[in-house]
């Protein structure tokens, strides 16, 4: 009896030890198959990641395009206003950075006149929504615009993978009535979209920014973002 | 009778402990959680420090290459540096085109800001080679190292990307180590103190540990 006790740990012990290697075996496979097929489906995985971003909202009565950003947004909006000579554009005026004032980049409203003109848009259908106080914004001054103005139905039209973030801060920031007078249209850009934004350095930064444009605003205070420029004038490079 | 009560003191003390257990539980999450919401600023600010290794000019250098990206503040403090007489020559890398179609490339936008603070025109100098990345512009600054050996260069690029910039410049210029000094320009709207409260300031320092991350495998 005492000899065959040491024999039945060993074998316990032994046991064990398979049963260990074996369950470290599933779990090595597992972690294969799933990596696998993860690499397999990645496109319509990454595609079903950036499908909640965009939205996509129609308005059959709109009278105004506001133009909040996207590729080729111009044409959008001057195709919008040849389908009926009544109906208007509306540009975004807000707080001019650094390299607006310092003349080196075009003043984002002198552009957007100057490229809806050249695509036929007359002077007398654009308008500006300005909001030049780094204190206010683009909310408070939509929804004045949309008080003076209570027949207008807008299309916003904005970069494809911030939609979804710009109806969200319409929704928020916008007494309801108000905020279903505006419908979004997103802009895919030509060199990326849904189908293959991880390929490009551009589409990339475009997904997580615009995935953190929801979840933000969600979990902190909107005084903690107030956003400010640095001054140059301060920069001290020497010891 | 007697084994009744035993049972039934049986159940009351493991429920007992059950509960004392939870509790503990319970309170080590609070003082966890509490802890982390307490020291979460202090540690956020350490990370965000972490990334900069910003050095101030103690003696003039020979050129100041100024990184593409960040066209509203890194051209400035190039501009800086050169009014401060701690330089006679700026080098631009060569950009790619800018996404939105209205906007000039980055080297023409860096170009004109440094003329707007006063850098002549025959001091700046164009390096060309269409980068798109950190590791590009190390590379066209190797090939300019290579006519000028003895050049001193400081590298002008923002706070958060100064550690990511030094690996990678002395990992490809291994020669050029003591030669290269890299400074520090802040960035617009946050900064090591505020960037977790910010979209561009979690995009941009997240993205500088991955890619940190990256660089340490190649």
């Amino acid at each position: 009896m005492a000899s065959q006790r040491p024999s039945s740990i060993g074998a316990e012990l032994s046991a064990t030890g398979v049963g260990r290697r074996h369950r470290c075996f599933q779990f090595v496979i597992g972690i294969l198959v799933t990596a696998g097929l993860l690499f397999v489906f990645r496109s319509p995985l990454l595609r079903c990641l950036a499908a909640p971003l965009v939205i996509s909202e129609s308005s059959p009565m709109a009278t105004t395009m506001l133009i909040l950003g996207g590729d080729l947004r111009f044409d959008e909006a001057a195709q919008f206003c040849r389908e009926d000579l009544h109906r208007h554009v509306l540009l975004e005026e807000s707080p001019r950075g650094r390299l607006v004032r310092l003349g080196i980049l075009p003043d984002p409203v002198e552009l957007g006149r100057k490229e809806l003109t050249r695509r036929g848009v007359r002077g007398d259908q654009i308008d500006v929504v300005s909001w030049t106080d780094p204190e206010d914004s683009l909310d408070m001054e939509l929804s004045r615009w949309l008080h003076e103005h209570p027949q207008a139905q807008v299309i916003v039209v904005c970069e494809a993978f911030s939609s979804r973030e710009i109806r969200w801060r319409f929704d928020r920031e916008l007494p309801r009535l108000l905020a279903r007078r505006l419908a979004i249209r997103p802009l895919h850009h030509r060199s990326y979209d849904l189908s293959n934004w991880w390929h490009s350095k551009p589409g990339i930064m475009l997904f997580v920014r615009s995935w953190l444009g929801l979840i933000l605003p969600a979990i902190q205070s909107k005084e903690s973002r107030t956003w400010r420029e640095c001054n140059p004038e301060l920069f001290t490079p020497a010891a | 009778m007697q084994s009744r009560v035993i049972h039934t003191g049986g159940v009351i003390s493991t429920r007992s402990r059950l509960w004392y257990r939870w509790c503990r539980r319970l309170a080590l999450a609070t003082v966890a959680l509490s802890l982390i919401y307490l020291l979460s600023p202090i540690a956020l600010r350490w990370i965000g420090g972490w990334l900069d290794v910003g050095e101030r000019l103690s003696t003039p250098v020979d050129c100041v290459y100024v990184l593409g990206g960040e066209s509203s503040t890194r051209p400035f403090m190039a501009a800086a540096i050169y009014r401060a007489g701690y330089t006679r020559q700026i080098l631009i890398p060569e950009g790619l085109p800018a996404v939105d179609e209205f906007l000039p490339p980055e080297h023409q936008i860096q170009r004109e800001v440094l003329l707007a603070r006063g850098v002549p025109r025959e001091s700046i100098q164009l390096l060309s080679g269409s980068v798109d990345s950190t590791r590009d512009e190390a590379r066209i600054l190797g090939a300019f190292l290579a006519s000028r050996p003895d050049a001193t260069i400081a590298v002008v690029t923002s706070d958060f990307h100064t550690r990511r910039t030094r690996m990678i410049f002395r990992k490809r210029l291994p020669g050029s180590r003591d030669r290269l000094h890299f400074i520090a320009t802040p960035t617009d709207g946050f900064g090591r103190e505020n960037w977790w409260r910010f979209k561009d300031g979690v995009l941009w320092y997240t993205f500088e540990y991955i890619k940190l991350c990256r660089e340490l495998f190649r």
